[in-house]
């Protein structure tokens, strides 16, 4: 890779890396200060402008809010709160996924192989190693879901004493949630193949270059003694598992799995969350060591377990390393989980009234 | 037949396991007749917020039952219809941490039917609320004032107000007091306030009902309660000793002082046919009279344990 490339590549990932907190901030500042204007300019009065039913502009909008009534539609309207946390989860996967990209981190693997070769298994490989850290953010969604959830917060309290019905908060709640994690997930994983894109091009259809240079090694360890292709292949330095590995992986299945498996731990805290278990600091106590207990389970897992037992990762759908692939069937595993999880704490979030 | 907003039997409530299970409301039977201005009375950990949640849809009962307008607010779809009907001020005043303005203007769109801009303005006048303090920066006092806007503003069917005066200071308790008679008891309205604070409920109540440990000691129209507790000291040689109207008996060396919680002239009647000599015979306020409820059930499940 020559030196311009690689500047490039570190300006650009370091500006999208950077850039969108400095620019947040300075609009909340820009926000803040047009709302202390406005509330100086303002009549001290209560003369609210809005009409007190919310209204829907947009076509779209009236389809989809018809069959709300006025204090649903309120509700759903809160939930643009959620589209924030969205795009700030986008931000953070997105740097998350793209710093596969960072040069140093290309040249770190495998120098005889080719550049396409190397920058391709960079990429799957930060993007797949990096299941533990998606998790936390998957803990964090999951606590901001459940704090409103039940009546001992402040809002939630207000929320439960509005005339909405239970589950219709529940899912409404959720479902926001979750979706603005998934859809996170999404368009951070789709920025950062179009970052590849931008920086690489399409590498992914070059991989056969690193075909001629991996077959000698190997042809050279079945002729000589010394190395076995075995060793070959776990050998960083070849890169020739490199090769093999990213010419096995399927990206699709990639962020499939992360977006089931985040899923899963993200109805799992809600599941915690609405267990009728004790109440205020013993229950946030008890859902924090549960999600701890949790969390450290599923990092000795995918550090030691799936290694010792890839099946169980496959069955899980657990795809935690470039190679092969889980077949896409075994996503219904932690699909049907996540389910399973979520009708059981609306369930117990419909009788968790104290 | 009175037509009741809220109505209770045998209402359970407790909490907790085993031994350490404890009995926040204990078979209260409760009857707030529509249109009524009702104070529910007692004691510190008597039972009543633990009632307003149940009302709320905020608790289920263990057993026994809670209605409000005839509907059940533990279940869904009912629960819904109550709290359409209900403006709520809950005992610590948080309600979703939002200002003053924030926290109106969401409350107004929950309540197109019913919300009442100009009686928020009102409010916020008369209660001097501060509207574009931010919530943490708000005094308790301000809390409570923001949380009794946002509920009265409503106009709500029926309005309950869990300790709505904590924190406000003497000249914004007594505007409140009045907001309360003049603009939330028109057209049947039903105000149901739970207090410890006697006197400013007898301003303003025309029901009471006493709670102490979960049970209710005594619920009336407040004229008929005051009208029935009456105060005698006595001397003479054949004293009643107890009956059905004798709340409590208390001999000392010269006299025998008597409360009495029912139809005082026909034990003063009786008392003088017996030729007793009345010393003393008085009304008693209603501060009195929950003092003297407290003790005597205080007293008699003393003996009874």
């Amino acid at each position: 890779m020559n030196r311009t490339a690689s500047l490039h590549a570190i300006l650009i990932v370091s500006a999208l890396t950077i850039l969108p907190p400095i620019l947040f901030g300075i609009w909340i500042v820009i926000r803040e200060k047009r709302k202390a204007a406005a509330l100086e300019a303002a009549a001290p009065s209560f003369s609210p402008q809005a009409p007190a039913t919310p209204s829907v502009r947009s076509k779209s909008g009236a389809f989809f809010f018809r069959s709300f009534d006025a204090p649903q539609r309120v509700y759903l309207r809160r939930q643009r709160l959620v589209l924030a946390c969205g795009l700030l989860l986008t931000w953070i996967f997105f740097v998350y996924f793209s710093s596969g990209l960072m040069s140093q981190y290309v040249s770190a693997y495998a120098g005889q192989q080719p550049l396409a070769l190397r920058v391709w298994y960079s990429y799957l490989f930060h993007i797949s190693n990096g299941a533990a850290t998606h998790g936390i953010f998957a803990f964090g969604a999951a606590a901001l879901a459940a704090g409103e959830l039940g009546p001992a917060s402040a809002v939630g309290r207000f929320r439960r004493t509005r005339p909405l019905s239970r589950s219709f908060l529940f899912w409404i709640r959720i479902g926001s949630v979750l979706s603005a994690l998934i859809f996170s997930l999404v368009l951070a994983a789709g920025a950062s193949f179009i970052l590849l894109l931008m920086l690489y091009g399409p590498v992914w259809k070059h991989l056969d270059h690193g075909a001629q240079p991996t077959a000698a090694l190997i042809a050279n360890a079945r002729s000589q003694p010394g190395p076995t292709v075995d060793d070959i292949l776990e050998s960083s330095r070849s890169g020739a598992g490199h090769f093999t590995w990213a010419l096995q992986t399927s990206i699709p299945r990639l962020f499939l799995s992360i977006i089931t498996t985040q899923s899963f731990f993200f109805t799992l805290v809600i599941l915690l969350a609405t267990l009728p278990i004790g109440s205020g600091r013993k229950k946030i106590t008890f859902v924090a060591v549960s999600v701890y207990v949790f969390f450290m389970l599923y990092i000795i897992f995918i550090v030691v377990g799936s290694g010792v037992s890839p099946e169980l990762a496959r069955i899980c759908f657990l795809y935690v390393r470039p190679g092969p692939p889980p077949p896409y069937i075994f996503a219904l595993v932690p699909v049907m989980g996540s389910a399973a999880l979520l009708g059981l704490a609306s369930n117990f979030s419909n009788r968790n009234d104290g | 037949m009175t037509a009741f907003a809220i109505q209770t039997h045998s209402l359970v409530k407790t909490f907790g396991l085993g031994r350490k299970q404890i009995s926040a409301v204990d078979g209260l039977s409760l009857h707030v007749p529509e249109g009524s201005v009702y104070g529910l009375l007692g004691r510190n950990s008597a039972g009543k917020t633990t009632t307003i949640r149940m009302a709320m849809g905020l608790a289920r009962p263990t057993s026994g039952t809670i209605d409000v307008f005839g509907l059940n607010p533990t279940r869904d779809p009912e629960r819904v219809s109550v709290l359409r009907q209900v403006g709520y001020v809950p005992e610590d005043k948080m309600l979703a941490s939002l200002s003053p303005r924030k926290l109106l203007e969401l409350n107004r769109s929950f309540y197109p039917g019913t919300w009442s801009d100009d009686l928020a303005r009102k409010v916020i006048k008369r209660l001097e609320l501060p509207l574009d303090t931010p919530y943490m920066k708000l005094s308790l006092g301000d809390k409570t004032k923001s949380a009794l806007a946002a509920a009265i503003a409503q106009c709500s069917r029926l309005l309950i107000l869990d300790e709505p005066t904590t924190g406000l200071d003497p000249i914004a308790l007594d505007e409140l007091l009045r907001l309360l008679v003049e603009d939330c008891t028109a057209e049947g309205r039903t105000i149901f306030l739970s207090s410890h604070q006697l006197a400013e409920i007898e301003q303003i109540a025309d029901h009471i009902g006493i709670m102490d440990r979960g049970k209710i000691l005594l619920e009336g129209p407040l004229d008929d309660i005051r009208a029935n507790f009456h105060r005698f000291t006595v001397t003479g040689a054949s004293l009643p000793a107890g009956g059905a109207a004798i709340l409590s008996a208390t001999r000392d060396a010269h006299a025998t002082r008597y409360i009495i919680q029912r139809d005082p002239e026909s034990f003063s009647h009786e008392l003088i046919c017996n030729g007793a000599t009345i010393l003393d015979s008085n009304p008693m306020s209603l501060n009195e009279i929950f003092l003297e409820l407290c003790r005597t059930a205080e007293s008699r499940e003393e003996v009874s344990a």
